[in-house]
């Protein structure tokens, strides 16, 4: 999979987390930096267009019937938890995951699924705080492999080069050969867990789902993994519910418990995608403002999205 | 039979690739891109081909990429690497 197949995301994070509020966050804690957002915020929503713009492709789905202002009231509270959450991310790489409030219910469930021969793709997705999900994998028996390219991932860089866990988290790039798939089905093969963002869909083969009333683009990289390997698909989804605190839903489909028996490929993968766009859309409408996807997934006929898997 | 033989029936039946023979596909031929055509989602079920049916686990990736260049290339590395021959 060459360079070029993967556009850039677009990285709020990046003017958002400048060094600045590293800085406030190393030396004073959260709080300076959130509150430094009552500042920050009203720049991007009412100032910039590109944030609003991205942020509509979402929330005019999530919520059809907004008019202009109610629209723009919704961004700003879109763009703010976008705002706080990136601060957590940082902020759980600088201060550690000890500072933080994690209600993980299922914690011993994956841990004791983690030791079974059988690999697991973890499947993730880009709500509340997902590296908090990161930080709760990061002591399991073996270790757990992100497909991942830390450059779109600004605010993790903190996570993964503070955090100390070089032995349990490792990082697939998938730039690099066959987009780090003969890598990731080797390390499955060996009994590990692949942690994979199961709502982006760059560089991936892509199969269109109903999403909110409309059909977008998900990638089928993960299911298509399950269903190669007969591996456990196990979806995680965080919230943030506080400050600091998090809670942490753990959905697994044990792969033999799955309806998989005489379908073909093309079936199981839709069967998988179905499974998990059910959740993440349930999950979405508990949370609106914590789903932080800024891309038009229901535009089917966007080049960036097309299958370009090599 | 040959084993690059036995590796395009493989590669066609679990890959489910219509309307190729193995004849149609010559041994120096690549298998990605241009040539029979694979992706990245077609190397994971090369790579459970490889532990299924010959026990090898593809360790160093410059090795597998030189591996999964052509039937040829992959036949070499199974033999070098298999006591499934």
């Amino acid at each position: 999979m060459p360079d070029q197949g993967i556009p850039t995301s677009p990285q709020y994070g990046t003017r958002l987390g400048h060094w600045f509020f590293y800085i406030a966050l190393k030396w004073f804690g959260p709080v300076p930096a959130y509150i430094m957002l009552i500042f920050v915020v009203p720049y991007y929503v009412f100032v910039l267009k590109r944030p609003r713009r991205e942020a509509s492709y979402y929330l005019k789905r999530m919520f059809p019937n907004d008019n202009r202002f109610r629209r723009l009231l919704r961004t700003y509270q879109y763009i703010n938890h976008l705002g706080l959450s990136l601060i957590d991310q940082a902020a759980i790489g600088i201060l550690g995951r000890d500072k933080f409030d994690i209600d993980f219910a299922d914690r011993e469930k994956l841990y004791e699924l983690s030791k079974s021969v059988k690999g697991i793709v973890l499947l993730t997705s880009h709500v509340g705080n997902w590296q908090t999900s990161m930080a709760v994998v990061d002591d399991m028996d073996k270790p757990v492999n992100f497909l991942l390219r830390l450059e779109d991932h600004v605010a993790d860089r903190y996570f993964f080069n503070l955090s100390g866990k070089e032995k349990s988290i490792k990082i697939i790039d998938p730039t690099t050969f066959m987009g780090g798939l003969v890598q990731v089905t080797q390390v499955l093969q060996r009994g590990e867990t692949v942690s994979i963002m199961g709502d982006r869909a760059w560089g991936a083969r892509t199969m269109a789902y109903e999403f909110l009333g409309e059909k977008a683009l998900f990638p089928i990289t993960p299911y298509h993994l399950v269903a190669a390997n007969g591996s456990d698909l196990v979806i995680i989804l965080t919230a943030r519910t506080g400050k600091l605190a998090f809670k942490i839903d753990y959905i697994h489909f044990p792969y033999e418990d799955m309806d998989l028996k005489g379908k073909t490929k093309e079936e199981k993968i839709h069967y998988l995608l179905g499974k998990y766009v059910e959740i993440l859309e349930a999950w979405i409408k508990k949370y609106p403002f914590m789903w932080f996807n800024f891309f038009d997934f229901w535009d089917l006929n966007k080049e960036k999205y097309e299958a370009e898997t090599i | 039979m040959s084993l690059e033989l036995d590796l395009k029936k493989l590669i066609i039946e679990e890959l489910k690739i219509d309307d190729v023979e193995p004849e149609d596909i010559g041994d120096e031929d690549a298998l990605f891109g241009e040539g029979l055509g694979l992706d990245s989602l077609d190397a994971v079920e090369l790579v459970v081909i490889l532990k299924k049916h010959y026990k090898i686990d593809l360790e160093d990736m410059e090795k597998a990429r030189a591996a999964f260049a052509s039937i040829k290339a992959l036949a070499t590395y199974i033999r070098e690497n298999s006591e499934v021959k």
